[in-house]
């Protein structure tokens, strides 16, 4: 997969290259928008991450003048303005999805990987993780074909651990994805939702695939950590 | 007599009656004076032809003044009536150009501040004003579009630093010792989350957030939210009771009330104590919420500040008039009551914006 970074503060896209090269991407860098222009007009690229405020032209500019001369590659904004208005005109700029900062890693690479879905063919609808099956159309999961009851949060959270696997997930990224509004970290959303998740996934008897990784977080994976 | 058309009214009727009343006072005088008082001499030498009126006794005198007043009583009581009528025309057609700046004026909201007053009559104290009022529409737009960027750029500053830090630690939690690791990612998310917070409130409290009108289903939402704090409160052998009236709708911004609602429970499951009983009524187009659970007798925080939740919440509701929010401690309990204006099920969501 290759994608192109556009992100003009020098840390932040290092350790964004870093982190998605990490994954497998090929990543080319961008500085500013003009420089994205240039690099998205001359290769063609499975996905974009764009900074909205960059030196030249901005991202929604950038996103703008791409559709115009018809290249519809996906793109996520990366930005430090989270209003719902800055959200907006985002979109109606042409972009795919929002991602203000300061945000996981784990959270950008779940979301390339939804807008890398959207793009293609069904097969890709369906999470496994060894006998664990989550799908994404359906909005089901089952274990050795056993249909498993969840709830709706209970549901996304799940989504985002297997979208992420063998990879962990910290606590923080999983509040700043499953919920809509921030959780007091005294609190223990987290880890109350993933003993209820744990309960239902790893039935007694069966293999364990819900795993904490302590300092990382958690993950779904078959192999043992 | 609040209108400054009713009142120009008056003093132009007001004015033409005390001219007329002086008018006729020195009439009446006058001519009291040549009837009574003046000797005439009533022959003419120089001229034998002349035909000679007058003579009149006092009873005559009095019938000729007495018509007099009476001519006067009817003819100015419809002049009266005839003044106002034409003092209140000429007020109002004077006045017209302020009641259209002040028709311009309503329609200007924080989204088209740069539009300017226009009047195309007017005298030229109003063009002055005029001028004066567009100029202050200028400076207003400018320093709010100010304001606007530098929450923006605040949030940037903030934002970016935090954001490089986030991925550092991420990245190297391999080198990390794991428990150093997981605090400071809290510590991070908790900052991000003060950052955020801190924003919210500035921007709300200058009335500067937009809200995003839509109807939705209150109970749904209350039963939503309080199943997270439901499952948080037994992990410390609390409970969260909730009574919610099912299709409570309102007519509100859904991600800011989804807020409220979620401050409201994070304190009552933080700051309270026992079990958090949470009732949502409505009594035909009124709603009412109300959160309640015990608290300590010493209360944890003794300088009686605002916890940074409440404050979003006051900061939150303190522009929206249709949203009543009152909390506070009696004998040991915490009550926070939020009253609303409550809605008809909509037939299809629509999306309206108000500050």
């Amino acid at each position: 997969m290759r994608i192109l970074l556009a992100e003009d503060e020098p840390k932040v896209a290092q350790h964004l290259r870093q982190g998605l090269a990490a994954e497998g991407y090929a990543v080319d860098l961008a500085m500013d928008g003009d420089e994205a222009i240039w690099l998205a007009k001359n290769h063609p690229y499975d996905v974009m991450a764009l900074d909205v405020m960059m030196p030249g032209k901005d991202g929604f500019t950038v996103v703008r003048q791409l559709r115009r001369e018809q290249i519809f590659t996906p793109v996520i904004f990366l930005t430090a303005r989270g209003e719902v208005e800055d959200r907006v005109r985002g979109l109606d700029a042409g972009g795919d999805d929002y991602l203000v900062k300061p945000f996981s890693l784990a959270e950008l690479l779940a979301r390339l990987r939804a807008l890398l879905r959207r793009q293609r063919p069904q097969s890709f609808n369906v999470l496994r993780v060894g006998d664990l099956e989550l799908d994404l159309v359906a909005h089901t999961a089952r274990r050795a074909g056993r249909e498993i009851d969840l709830t709706k949060r209970e549901y996304t959270l799940l989504e985002f651990l297997m979208s992420s696997t063998p990879n962990p997930v910290s606590k923080t990224a999983i509040v700043e994805h499953v919920w809509d509004q921030h959780f007091d970290s005294e609190t223990n959303v987290v880890n109350v939702y993933i003993n209820h998740l744990r309960r239902k996934i790893d039935r007694p008897g069966s293999k364990s695939l819900l795993h904490t990784l302590r300092g990382r977080g958690f993950a779904i994976r078959e192999d043992e950590p | 007599m609040n209108s400054l058309r009713v009142r120009l009214a008056l003093w132009f009727g007001c004015c033409i009656l005390a001219i007329t009343f002086v008018f006729a006072f020195f009439t009446y005088h006058q001519m009291k004076v040549e009837l009574t008082q003046k000797h005439w001499q009533r022959d003419y030498p120089d001229h034998p032809d002349w035909k000679l009126h007058g003579s009149f006794s006092e009873a005559e005198v009095r019938d000729i003044m007495g018509e007099l007043v009476e001519g006067w009583v009817g003819y100015s009581l419809p002049m009266i009536a005839l003044t106002l009528i034409i003092g209140y025309y000429i007020a109002r057609k004077s006045l017209r150009p302020i009641q259209r700046v002040n028709e311009q004026l309503h329609r200007i909201n924080p989204k088209n501040l740069d539009q300017k007053i226009v009047l195309h009559e007017g005298d030229k104290e109003f063009r002055d004003l005029l001028d004066h009022i567009n100029d202050l529409l200028g400076r207003l737009n400018n320093s709010f579009t100010e304001m606007s960027e530098y929450s923006a750029k605040v949030a940037h500053e903030l934002r970016t630093p935090l954001a490089i830090m986030r991925l550092k630690v991420e990245q190297a939690d391999d080198n990390i010792e794991p428990d150093l690791s997981e605090d400071l990612q809290e510590e991070l998310h908790r900052l991000t989350h003060v950052v955020d917070q801190s924003l919210l409130i500035a921007k709300a409290e200058q009335g500067r957030l937009i809200w995003q009108q839509q109807v939705f289903d209150l109970s749904e939402m209350v039963t939503d939210v309080a199943r997270d704090f439901e499952l948080l409160a037994s992990e410390s052998g609390r409970a969260v009771r909730v009574r919610a009236q099912p299709g409570c709708f309102v007519a509100s911004d859904a991600k800011y009330f989804k807020q409220v609602l979620h401050n409201l429970l994070t304190n009552a499951l933080k700051h309270g104590q026992g079990d958090i009983v949470v009732r949502l009524m409505q009594k035909e187009n009124r709603g009412g919420l109300i959160i309640f659970n015990r608290v300590p007798k010493q209360p944890v925080r003794a300088d009686k500040t605002l916890t940074m939740g409440l404050r979003v919440v006051n900061a939150l509701l303190i522009h929206q008039p249709e949203i009543e929010f009152r909390s506070g401690a009696r004998n040991g309990h915490y009550a926070a009551r939020v009253r609303f204006v409550c809605t008809t099920k909509p037939s299809m969501t629509l999306g309206k914006e108000r500050r």
